[in-house]
Protein backbone atom coordinates (compact mmCIF):
# COMPACT_ATOMS: atom_id res chain seq x y z
CA UNK A 1 0.00 0.00 0.00
CA UNK A 2 0.80 3.68 -0.55
CA UNK A 3 2.20 4.83 3.10
CA UNK A 4 3.93 8.20 4.32
CA UNK A 5 7.48 7.83 3.03
CA UNK A 6 10.31 6.89 5.86
CA UNK A 7 12.82 9.22 6.50
CA UNK A 8 15.60 7.94 4.71
CA UNK A 9 18.58 9.92 6.00
CA UNK A 10 21.27 8.57 2.98
CA UNK A 11 24.09 8.53 5.85
CA UNK A 12 23.70 6.72 8.82
CA UNK A 13 20.81 4.40 7.49
CA UNK A 14 21.88 3.87 3.86
CA UNK A 15 23.31 -0.16 4.89
CA UNK A 16 19.56 -0.69 6.23
CA UNK A 17 17.79 -0.06 3.30
CA UNK A 18 20.32 -1.37 0.95
CA UNK A 19 18.99 -4.67 3.09
CA UNK A 20 15.89 -4.21 3.25
CA UNK A 21 16.12 -3.85 -0.95
CA UNK A 22 18.39 -6.87 -1.20
CA UNK A 23 15.54 -8.96 1.14
CA UNK A 24 18.50 -8.60 4.32
CA UNK A 25 17.16 -7.57 7.39
CA UNK A 26 20.24 -5.92 9.23
CA UNK A 27 21.02 -3.98 12.14
CA UNK A 28 23.85 -2.33 13.63
CA UNK A 29 25.89 -4.45 16.28
CA UNK A 30 28.11 -3.04 18.65
CA UNK A 31 31.64 -5.09 18.58
CA UNK A 32 32.76 -4.64 21.87
CA UNK A 33 29.49 -5.11 23.95
CA UNK A 34 27.21 -6.97 21.34
CA UNK A 35 24.81 -4.81 21.63
CA UNK A 36 22.36 -4.25 18.69
CA UNK A 37 21.61 -0.41 18.11
CA UNK A 38 17.92 0.37 16.88
CA UNK A 39 16.79 2.97 15.68
CA UNK A 40 19.62 3.72 13.37
CA UNK A 41 22.44 5.86 14.76
CA UNK A 42 25.57 7.13 13.92
CA UNK A 43 27.47 5.94 16.73
CA UNK A 44 27.54 3.56 19.64
CA UNK A 45 26.32 5.73 22.49
CA UNK A 46 28.22 4.03 24.66
CA UNK A 47 31.42 5.04 23.75
CA UNK A 48 30.74 7.41 20.79
CA UNK A 49 32.85 4.83 18.34
CA UNK A 50 31.38 3.94 14.97
CA UNK A 51 32.96 0.17 16.38
CA UNK A 52 29.91 -1.63 14.78
CA UNK A 53 28.76 -3.73 12.00
CA UNK A 54 25.76 -4.31 10.07
CA UNK A 55 24.86 -7.87 10.58
CA UNK A 56 21.64 -9.81 9.18
CA UNK A 57 19.30 -10.69 11.78
CA UNK A 58 17.03 -13.43 12.08
CA UNK A 59 13.57 -11.51 11.89
CA UNK A 60 11.62 -13.45 14.13
CA UNK A 61 10.64 -11.90 17.03
CA UNK A 62 6.96 -11.34 19.48
CA UNK A 63 4.88 -8.62 20.14
CA UNK A 64 5.88 -6.25 22.45
CA UNK A 65 2.92 -3.66 22.93
CA UNK A 66 0.41 -2.77 20.24
CA UNK A 67 -2.43 -1.15 19.19
CA UNK A 68 -5.22 -0.53 17.07
CA UNK A 69 -6.32 2.94 14.78
CA UNK A 70 -9.92 3.32 14.64
CA UNK A 71 -9.07 7.04 13.54
CA UNK A 72 -7.98 8.03 10.73
CA UNK A 73 -4.43 10.63 11.01
CA UNK A 74 -2.87 10.32 7.07
CA UNK A 75 -4.89 10.05 4.33
CA UNK A 76 -2.73 6.74 2.82
CA UNK A 77 -4.46 4.69 5.53
CA UNK A 78 -7.69 5.75 4.12
CA UNK A 79 -8.59 2.37 3.28
CA UNK A 80 -6.83 0.31 5.97
CA UNK A 81 -8.43 1.54 9.04
CA UNK A 82 -8.75 -0.52 11.83
CA UNK A 83 -5.33 -1.29 11.52
CA UNK A 84 -2.67 -2.23 13.95
CA UNK A 85 0.70 -0.47 14.92
CA UNK A 86 3.16 -2.35 17.14
CA UNK A 87 6.76 -2.31 19.00
CA UNK A 88 8.09 -6.14 18.21
CA UNK A 89 11.02 -7.23 19.85
CA UNK A 90 13.71 -9.20 18.04
CA UNK A 91 14.85 -12.32 19.46
CA UNK A 92 18.21 -10.34 19.30
CA UNK A 93 16.70 -7.59 21.32
CA UNK A 94 16.41 -4.78 19.67
CA UNK A 95 11.77 -3.55 19.73
CA UNK A 96 10.98 -2.27 16.03
CA UNK A 97 8.03 -0.57 15.23
CA UNK A 98 5.47 -1.83 12.42
CA UNK A 99 2.44 -3.17 11.51
CA UNK A 100 0.95 -6.82 13.00
CA UNK A 101 -0.42 -8.85 9.83
CA UNK A 102 -2.32 -12.00 10.00
CA UNK A 103 -0.44 -15.47 8.99
CA UNK A 104 -2.66 -15.75 5.54
CA UNK A 105 -1.70 -12.01 5.33
CA UNK A 106 -4.44 -9.60 6.28
CA UNK A 107 -4.11 -6.06 8.53
CA UNK A 108 -7.68 -5.57 9.18
CA UNK A 109 -7.67 -5.46 13.11
CA UNK A 110 -11.05 -6.96 13.28
CA UNK A 111 -10.00 -9.91 11.29
CA UNK A 112 -7.10 -10.35 13.15
CA UNK A 113 -8.90 -9.67 16.76
CA UNK A 114 -12.40 -10.62 17.04
CA UNK A 115 -14.88 -8.13 17.62
CA UNK A 116 -13.70 -7.53 21.62
CA UNK A 117 -10.27 -8.32 22.14
CA UNK A 118 -8.91 -8.11 25.22
CA UNK A 119 -5.92 -5.70 26.31
CA UNK A 120 -3.13 -8.36 25.88
CA UNK A 121 -4.46 -10.29 23.15
CA UNK A 122 -1.87 -10.12 20.89
CA UNK A 123 1.36 -9.26 23.77
CA UNK A 124 4.22 -12.07 23.29
CA UNK A 125 2.66 -13.71 20.25
CA UNK A 126 5.16 -14.77 17.74
CA UNK A 127 5.86 -12.80 14.69
CA UNK A 128 8.55 -12.95 11.31
CA UNK A 129 9.34 -10.59 9.11
CA UNK A 130 8.44 -9.95 5.56
CA UNK A 131 9.30 -7.18 3.77
CA UNK A 132 6.48 -5.09 1.94
CA UNK A 133 7.36 -3.00 -1.17
CA UNK A 134 6.19 0.84 -0.46
CA UNK A 135 7.12 2.05 -4.13
CA UNK A 136 9.47 4.16 -4.85
CA UNK A 137 12.26 1.40 -4.13
CA UNK A 138 11.80 1.16 -0.84
CA UNK A 139 10.88 -2.00 1.15
CA UNK A 140 9.95 -1.81 4.63
CA UNK A 141 10.05 -4.85 7.41
CA UNK A 142 6.58 -6.22 8.65
CA UNK A 143 5.25 -8.24 10.85
CA UNK A 144 3.28 -11.21 10.34
CA UNK A 145 1.90 -13.18 13.28
CA UNK A 146 3.37 -17.22 12.87
CA UNK A 147 0.85 -20.23 12.81
CA UNK A 148 2.88 -21.43 16.14
CA UNK A 149 1.44 -19.16 18.94
CA UNK A 150 4.22 -20.19 21.21
CA UNK A 151 6.83 -17.30 21.69
CA UNK A 152 10.63 -18.15 20.51
CA UNK A 153 13.08 -18.32 23.32
CA UNK A 154 14.86 -15.32 24.42
CA UNK A 155 17.54 -14.49 21.93
CA UNK A 156 21.31 -14.78 22.46
CA UNK A 157 21.89 -11.20 21.63
CA UNK A 158 19.72 -10.41 24.64
CA UNK A 159 19.87 -6.66 25.09
CA UNK A 160 20.25 -3.59 22.72
CA UNK A 161 20.44 -0.09 23.77
CA UNK B 1 16.75 28.48 46.49
CA UNK B 2 13.33 26.67 48.68
CA UNK B 3 11.07 29.58 49.57
CA UNK B 4 13.56 32.43 47.92
CA UNK B 5 10.78 32.27 45.10
CA UNK B 6 7.66 32.54 44.56
CA UNK B 7 4.30 32.64 42.21
CA UNK B 8 2.84 36.27 43.20
CA UNK B 9 -0.10 36.14 40.72
CA UNK B 10 -1.91 33.54 37.44
CA UNK B 11 -4.24 34.93 35.40
CA UNK B 12 -6.13 32.41 32.89
CA UNK B 13 -7.92 33.49 29.49
CA UNK B 14 -10.57 32.29 28.50
CA UNK B 15 -10.58 28.90 27.68
CA UNK B 16 -12.76 27.76 24.95
CA UNK B 17 -13.51 24.39 22.57
CA UNK B 18 -13.80 26.49 19.58
CA UNK B 19 -11.34 29.03 18.33
CA UNK B 20 -12.73 32.34 19.51
CA UNK B 21 -10.02 34.57 19.52
CA UNK B 22 -6.42 35.11 18.51
CA UNK B 23 -3.18 33.61 19.90
CA UNK B 24 -1.47 37.08 20.71
CA UNK B 25 -5.01 37.68 22.46
CA UNK B 26 -5.75 35.05 24.34
CA UNK B 27 -1.59 36.02 26.13
CA UNK B 28 -3.14 39.57 26.64
CA UNK B 29 -6.03 38.42 28.64
CA UNK B 30 -4.00 36.15 30.47
CA UNK B 31 -1.65 38.57 31.36
CA UNK B 32 -4.08 41.56 32.37
CA UNK B 33 -5.93 38.97 34.38
CA UNK B 34 -2.76 38.13 36.44
CA UNK B 35 -1.69 41.40 36.94
CA UNK B 36 -4.81 42.15 38.04
CA UNK B 37 -4.18 39.64 41.13
CA UNK B 38 -1.27 41.53 42.33
CA UNK B 39 -0.45 45.02 42.64
CA UNK B 40 2.73 44.77 40.05
CA UNK B 41 2.43 47.15 36.82
CA UNK B 42 3.18 45.74 33.77
CA UNK B 43 6.19 47.80 33.34
CA UNK B 44 7.65 46.25 36.58
CA UNK B 45 8.34 42.78 34.04
CA UNK B 46 11.79 42.18 33.48
CA UNK B 47 11.71 38.49 32.37
CA UNK B 48 9.47 36.69 30.26
CA UNK B 49 9.35 32.52 29.42
CA UNK B 50 7.44 31.12 26.72
CA UNK B 51 6.68 27.54 26.27
CA UNK B 52 4.85 27.13 23.17
CA UNK B 53 5.74 29.16 19.83
CA UNK B 54 3.97 29.64 16.25
CA UNK B 55 2.22 28.69 15.06
CA UNK B 56 0.10 26.75 18.16
CA UNK B 57 1.23 29.40 20.45
CA UNK B 58 3.04 32.53 20.39
CA UNK B 59 6.86 33.15 20.05
CA UNK B 60 8.69 35.76 22.98
CA UNK B 61 9.18 38.25 20.72
CA UNK B 62 6.01 38.68 18.98
CA UNK B 63 4.68 38.77 22.94
CA UNK B 64 7.22 40.86 24.03
CA UNK B 65 5.65 43.12 21.19
CA UNK B 66 2.10 42.81 21.35
CA UNK B 67 1.89 42.79 25.95
CA UNK B 68 4.25 45.53 25.52
CA UNK B 69 7.09 43.97 27.73
CA UNK B 70 10.82 45.58 27.84
CA UNK B 71 12.60 42.51 29.52
CA UNK B 72 16.29 41.65 29.76
CA UNK B 73 15.50 37.93 30.51
CA UNK B 74 13.88 35.75 28.52
CA UNK B 75 14.19 32.09 27.01
CA UNK B 76 11.38 30.03 24.95
CA UNK B 77 11.26 26.45 24.39
CA UNK B 78 10.26 23.62 22.49
CA UNK B 79 6.47 23.98 21.81
CA UNK B 80 5.44 21.07 24.08
CA UNK B 81 3.47 21.04 27.27
CA UNK B 82 6.36 18.42 29.48
CA UNK B 83 8.33 22.29 29.14
CA UNK B 84 6.13 23.83 31.66
CA UNK B 85 7.75 22.97 34.71
CA UNK B 86 10.89 24.06 33.72
CA UNK B 87 9.72 26.93 32.17
CA UNK B 88 8.67 27.92 36.11
CA UNK B 89 11.89 26.70 37.12
CA UNK B 90 13.58 28.72 34.64
CA UNK B 91 11.84 32.03 35.96
CA UNK B 92 12.55 31.21 39.43
CA UNK B 93 15.67 30.53 38.84
CA UNK B 94 16.65 33.97 36.50
CA UNK B 95 14.80 35.72 40.07
CA UNK B 96 17.14 33.75 42.47
CA UNK B 97 20.46 34.54 40.61
CA UNK B 98 19.22 38.31 39.78
CA UNK B 99 19.07 38.03 36.40
CA UNK B 100 15.46 39.34 36.32
CA UNK B 101 13.13 40.44 39.63
CA UNK B 102 9.82 39.67 38.17
CA UNK B 103 9.44 36.96 35.44
CA UNK B 104 6.41 36.20 33.62
CA UNK B 105 5.50 32.99 31.79
CA UNK B 106 2.96 33.30 29.47
CA UNK B 107 1.71 30.78 27.41
CA UNK B 108 -0.47 30.08 24.72
CA UNK B 109 -1.86 26.29 23.29
CA UNK B 110 -4.01 26.87 20.48
CA UNK B 111 -5.32 23.00 20.28
CA UNK B 112 -8.46 24.21 19.22
CA UNK B 113 -7.36 26.10 16.06
CA UNK B 114 -5.38 22.88 14.98
CA UNK B 115 -8.29 20.97 15.02
CA UNK B 116 -10.36 23.62 13.47
CA UNK B 117 -7.30 23.49 11.03
CA UNK B 118 -6.53 19.89 10.35
CA UNK B 119 -9.18 17.86 11.77
CA UNK B 120 -6.93 16.36 14.43
CA UNK B 121 -4.06 16.64 16.77
CA UNK B 122 -1.14 14.81 15.09
CA UNK B 123 -1.27 12.94 11.87
CA UNK B 124 -1.26 14.80 8.51
CA UNK B 125 1.37 18.12 8.96
CA UNK B 126 3.01 16.99 12.16
CA UNK B 127 6.71 17.31 10.61
CA UNK B 128 8.07 16.52 14.08
CA UNK B 129 6.43 12.70 13.86
CA UNK B 130 9.01 12.47 10.91
CA UNK B 131 12.16 12.36 12.71
CA UNK B 132 15.02 9.98 12.13
CA UNK B 133 14.14 7.55 14.76
CA UNK B 134 10.73 8.33 15.43
CA UNK B 135 8.69 11.33 16.39
CA UNK B 136 8.60 13.06 19.77
CA UNK B 137 6.20 10.26 21.21
CA UNK B 138 6.96 7.67 19.28
CA UNK B 139 5.53 8.03 15.94
CA UNK B 140 6.28 6.42 12.74
CA UNK B 141 4.07 7.43 10.33
CA UNK B 142 5.27 5.15 7.90
CA UNK B 143 3.52 2.32 9.63
CA UNK B 144 0.44 4.36 10.65
CA UNK B 145 1.61 5.09 14.37
CA UNK B 146 1.00 8.94 14.02
CA UNK B 147 -0.12 11.30 16.20
CA UNK B 148 0.52 12.14 20.22
CA UNK B 149 -2.14 9.83 21.14
CA UNK B 150 -0.53 6.55 19.43
CA UNK B 151 2.60 6.79 22.05
CA UNK B 152 0.33 6.88 24.73
CA UNK B 153 -1.76 4.12 23.64
CA UNK B 154 1.46 1.92 23.32
CA UNK B 155 2.21 2.97 26.67
CA UNK B 156 -1.74 2.19 28.12
CA UNK B 157 -1.57 -1.37 26.70
CA UNK B 158 1.80 -2.05 28.24
CA UNK B 159 0.50 -0.74 31.81
CA UNK B 160 -2.99 -2.90 31.59
CA UNK B 161 -1.17 -6.07 30.34
CA UNK B 162 1.50 -5.81 32.74
CA UNK B 163 -0.56 -5.00 35.98
CA UNK B 164 -3.57 -6.85 34.80
CA UNK B 165 -5.98 -4.27 34.34
CA UNK B 166 -9.10 -4.04 32.45
CA UNK B 167 -8.71 -0.18 31.18
CA UNK B 168 -12.36 0.24 32.97
CA UNK B 169 -10.29 0.94 36.56
CA UNK B 170 -9.39 4.33 34.84
CA UNK B 171 -12.84 5.62 35.14
CA UNK B 172 -12.75 6.81 38.64
CA UNK B 173 -10.16 9.43 37.56
CA UNK B 174 -11.79 10.69 34.68
CA UNK B 175 -15.59 11.03 36.17
CA UNK B 176 -13.27 12.93 39.54
CA UNK B 177 -12.07 15.04 37.51
CA UNK B 178 -15.05 16.01 35.37
CA UNK B 179 -16.74 16.45 38.28
CA UNK B 180 -13.80 18.93 39.71
CA UNK B 181 -14.27 20.65 36.41
CA UNK B 182 -17.96 21.55 37.09
CA UNK B 183 -16.88 23.29 40.16
CA UNK B 184 -14.18 25.18 38.04
CA UNK B 185 -16.13 28.15 36.44
CA UNK B 186 -13.50 28.62 34.07
CA UNK B 187 -13.22 25.09 33.17
CA UNK B 188 -13.90 24.55 29.13
CA UNK B 189 -16.04 21.46 29.67
CA UNK B 190 -19.28 21.92 31.61
CA UNK B 191 -21.18 18.43 30.55
CA UNK B 192 -21.64 16.02 33.31
CA UNK B 193 -20.64 12.62 32.85
CA UNK B 194 -20.94 8.98 33.94
CA UNK B 195 -19.41 5.81 34.10
CA UNK B 196 -21.75 4.62 31.40
CA UNK B 197 -20.96 7.48 29.55
CA UNK B 198 -17.29 6.87 29.77
CA UNK B 199 -16.97 3.25 29.18
CA UNK B 200 -19.54 4.14 25.94
CA UNK B 201 -17.07 6.47 24.14
CA UNK B 202 -15.65 5.56 21.36
CA UNK B 203 -12.34 3.97 21.32
CA UNK B 204 -9.93 6.55 19.33
CA UNK B 205 -6.59 4.19 19.39
CA UNK B 206 -7.35 0.95 21.42
CA UNK B 207 -7.29 0.37 24.20
CA UNK B 208 -7.51 4.31 24.69
CA UNK B 209 -11.04 6.04 24.21
CA UNK B 210 -12.22 9.97 23.60
CA UNK B 211 -12.79 10.62 27.18
CA UNK B 212 -8.85 9.54 28.01
CA UNK B 213 -7.71 12.51 26.07
CA UNK B 214 -7.31 16.26 26.74
CA UNK B 215 -9.58 18.86 25.68
CA UNK B 216 -8.65 20.28 22.05
CA UNK B 217 -9.10 24.29 23.66
CA UNK B 218 -7.40 27.32 22.66
CA UNK B 219 -6.21 29.05 26.24
CA UNK B 220 -3.78 30.88 27.68
CA UNK B 221 -2.20 30.94 31.21
CA UNK B 222 0.04 33.98 32.76
CA UNK B 223 2.24 33.15 35.96
CA UNK B 224 4.23 35.55 37.34
CA UNK B 225 7.65 34.69 39.77
CA UNK B 226 9.64 37.54 41.99
CA UNK B 227 11.03 36.74 44.81
CA UNK B 228 9.76 35.75 48.60
CA UNK B 229 10.06 39.69 49.46
CA UNK B 230 8.74 41.02 46.89
CA UNK B 231 5.68 38.81 46.49
CA UNK B 232 4.71 39.34 50.13
CA UNK B 233 4.68 43.04 49.40
CA UNK B 234 2.30 42.73 45.86
CA UNK B 235 -0.01 40.01 46.80
CA UNK B 236 -2.11 38.73 50.21
CA UNK B 237 -0.95 35.09 49.62
CA UNK B 238 2.13 34.17 47.55
CA UNK B 239 2.76 30.47 46.67
CA UNK B 240 6.11 29.59 47.58
CA UNK B 241 8.23 27.58 45.44
CA UNK B 242 9.85 24.99 48.13
CA UNK B 243 10.86 21.98 45.58
CA UNK B 244 11.70 21.27 42.28
CA UNK B 245 12.71 18.58 39.66
CA UNK B 246 13.76 18.69 36.02
CA UNK B 247 13.14 16.35 33.23
CA UNK B 248 14.47 13.22 33.36
CA UNK B 249 15.70 12.39 29.57
CA UNK B 250 17.73 8.81 28.61
CA UNK B 251 17.12 5.87 26.21
CA UNK B 252 14.28 4.42 28.94
CA UNK B 253 12.44 7.24 29.16
CA UNK B 254 9.19 7.78 27.24
CA UNK B 255 6.10 10.72 27.34
CA UNK B 256 3.93 8.16 28.41
CA UNK B 257 5.13 5.65 30.80
CA UNK B 258 7.23 5.05 33.52
CA UNK B 259 11.08 4.27 32.60
CA UNK B 260 10.49 0.99 33.85
CA UNK B 261 7.34 -0.23 31.73
CA UNK B 262 8.87 -1.60 28.43
CA UNK B 263 7.27 0.88 26.16
CA UNK B 264 9.58 1.54 22.87
CA UNK B 265 12.93 1.11 23.61
CA UNK B 266 12.20 0.97 26.99
CA UNK B 267 14.44 -2.67 28.61
CA UNK B 268 14.09 -3.99 32.07
CA UNK B 269 15.11 -1.60 35.44
CA UNK B 270 14.05 -1.38 38.57
CA UNK B 271 11.46 1.58 39.62
CA UNK B 272 13.46 4.75 40.51
CA UNK B 273 10.60 6.93 42.60
CA UNK B 274 11.39 11.07 42.47
CA UNK B 275 12.04 11.50 46.28
CA UNK B 276 14.56 14.78 45.86
CA UNK B 277 12.37 17.69 45.15
CA UNK B 278 10.22 16.23 48.70
CA UNK B 279 12.85 16.46 50.09
CA UNK B 280 14.08 19.92 49.06
CA UNK B 281 10.92 20.79 50.24
CA UNK B 282 11.37 19.68 53.76
CA UNK B 283 7.78 17.66 53.86
CA UNK B 284 6.99 14.13 53.28
CA UNK B 285 4.59 13.10 50.48
CA UNK B 286 1.67 12.54 53.08
CA UNK B 287 1.88 16.57 53.34
CA UNK B 288 0.83 17.30 49.81
CA UNK B 289 -2.51 18.94 49.86
CA UNK B 290 -3.46 18.28 46.11
CA UNK B 291 -1.41 16.89 42.97
CA UNK B 292 -1.90 18.18 39.93
CA UNK B 293 -0.23 16.11 37.02
CA UNK B 294 -0.20 16.58 33.44
CA UNK B 295 -2.61 14.51 31.46
CA UNK B 296 -2.33 15.15 28.20
CA UNK B 297 -3.48 11.73 27.98
CA UNK B 298 -4.94 9.84 30.63
CA UNK B 299 -2.04 7.23 31.32
CA UNK B 300 0.25 9.98 32.24
CA UNK B 301 -1.56 10.80 35.08
CA UNK B 302 -1.18 6.65 36.44
CA UNK B 303 2.71 6.64 35.81
CA UNK B 304 2.88 10.20 37.63
CA UNK B 305 0.88 9.06 40.38
CA UNK B 306 3.67 5.61 40.97
CA UNK B 307 6.89 7.65 39.85
CA UNK B 308 6.09 10.12 42.51
CA UNK B 309 6.06 7.39 44.92
CA UNK B 310 2.34 7.77 45.61
CA UNK B 311 1.18 4.16 45.60
CA UNK B 312 3.46 1.46 44.06
CA UNK B 313 4.74 0.68 40.64
CA UNK B 314 1.36 -1.18 38.92
CA UNK B 315 -0.88 -0.32 41.53
CA UNK B 316 -2.20 2.94 40.57
CA UNK B 317 -5.53 2.02 39.32
CA UNK B 318 -6.64 0.31 42.53
CA UNK B 319 -5.26 3.29 44.55
CA UNK B 320 -7.35 5.65 43.05
CA UNK B 321 -10.87 4.04 43.95
CA UNK B 322 -13.01 4.48 46.92
CA UNK B 323 -12.36 8.32 46.62
CA UNK B 324 -9.06 8.52 47.55
CA UNK B 325 -8.54 11.21 44.78
CA UNK B 326 -11.67 13.77 45.35
CA UNK B 327 -12.08 16.73 46.49
CA UNK B 328 -12.83 15.54 49.68
CA UNK B 329 -10.20 12.37 50.14
CA UNK B 330 -6.48 12.45 50.99
CA UNK B 331 -4.79 12.84 47.89
CA UNK B 332 -6.97 15.08 45.48
CA UNK B 333 -5.81 15.06 41.93
CA UNK B 334 -6.22 17.74 39.17
CA UNK B 335 -8.55 19.52 41.41
CA UNK B 336 -9.60 22.10 38.20
CA UNK B 337 -10.38 18.75 36.17
CA UNK B 338 -7.05 19.10 34.53
CA UNK B 339 -6.38 18.53 30.34
CA UNK B 340 -9.03 16.14 30.70
CA UNK B 341 -11.86 18.47 31.55
CA UNK B 342 -10.40 22.04 32.47
CA UNK B 343 -8.35 22.96 29.04
CA UNK B 344 -5.18 21.79 27.84
CA UNK B 345 -3.19 24.59 28.00
CA UNK B 346 0.53 22.85 28.62
CA UNK B 347 0.73 22.12 32.39
CA UNK B 348 0.13 26.11 32.96
CA UNK B 349 -3.65 25.17 34.01
CA UNK B 350 -2.55 22.63 36.57
CA UNK B 351 0.55 25.51 37.74
CA UNK B 352 -2.37 27.89 38.12
CA UNK B 353 -4.42 25.66 40.06
CA UNK B 354 -1.67 24.56 42.47
CA UNK B 355 -0.54 28.19 42.88
CA UNK B 356 -4.55 29.09 43.63
CA UNK B 357 -5.36 26.28 46.20
CA UNK B 358 -2.41 27.60 48.09
CA UNK B 359 -3.94 30.98 47.97
CA UNK B 360 -7.17 29.94 48.93
CA UNK B 361 -9.24 31.10 45.51
CA UNK B 362 -10.68 28.07 44.41
CA UNK B 363 -14.18 28.42 45.25
CA UNK B 364 -16.00 25.59 45.33
CA UNK B 365 -13.55 22.81 44.66
CA UNK B 366 -10.77 24.66 47.05
CA UNK B 367 -9.31 21.77 49.21
CA UNK B 368 -9.15 23.25 53.22
CA UNK B 369 -6.28 24.77 54.63
CA UNK B 370 -3.90 23.56 51.32
CA UNK B 371 -0.50 24.11 52.65
CA UNK B 372 1.37 22.24 50.22
CA UNK B 373 0.33 21.69 46.25
CA UNK B 374 2.86 19.69 43.90
CA UNK B 375 2.13 19.85 40.09
CA UNK B 376 3.88 17.10 38.64
CA UNK B 377 4.78 15.42 35.04
CA UNK B 378 5.62 12.22 34.10
CA UNK B 379 9.23 12.75 32.77
CA UNK B 380 10.01 13.30 36.96
CA UNK B 381 9.97 17.01 36.68
CA UNK B 382 7.55 18.70 39.51
CA UNK B 383 7.20 22.12 41.31
CA UNK B 384 6.33 21.66 45.16
CA UNK B 385 4.27 24.89 46.20
CA UNK B 386 3.74 26.18 49.85
CA UNK B 387 1.86 28.15 51.69
CA UNK B 388 5.10 29.20 53.82
CA UNK B 389 8.34 30.07 52.65
CA UNK B 390 9.73 26.93 55.05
Amino acid sequence: MLRPRPFVGGHDDAPFWEGCRLGVLRLQRCRKSGIYLWPILPVCPDDLTTNFDWVEVSGRGRVSSYVVYRRLYDKEFAGALPYISASVELVEGARMTGNIFSADGDMNADIILGPEPKVDALIGRAVEMFFEDIGGGLRIPQWKLTRDTTSPAPGKGGKTT
Amino acid sequence: MSGATAVAAVGVSDLTMKPVMSNEALAAQALKRALAECSLKKSEIDGLIVTSGAPGGVDYDKTAEVLGLKVQYTEQTWAHGRFSNPGLHNAAMAVYCGLAEVVACVSVFAFAKRKAAHGNIGGEGDHEAHRLGGGPHGESPTYGLAAPLGGAAMAWQKYLSRYGYTGEEAAELVLTQRENALRNPEAAMKKPLTKQDYLAAPYIIWPLRLLDCSLPTDGAVAVIVTTAERARDVCRQPAYITGISGINSARNEHSFGAPWLGIFQQHPQEPEIVSVPFQMAGIDRKDIDALQIYDAFLPQTVATIERFGFCEPGEALSFIQGGRIRLEGELPVNTSGGHLSEAHIGGWGQIAEAVRQIQGVCGARQIEQARHTIYAHGAGDCTIFAREPD
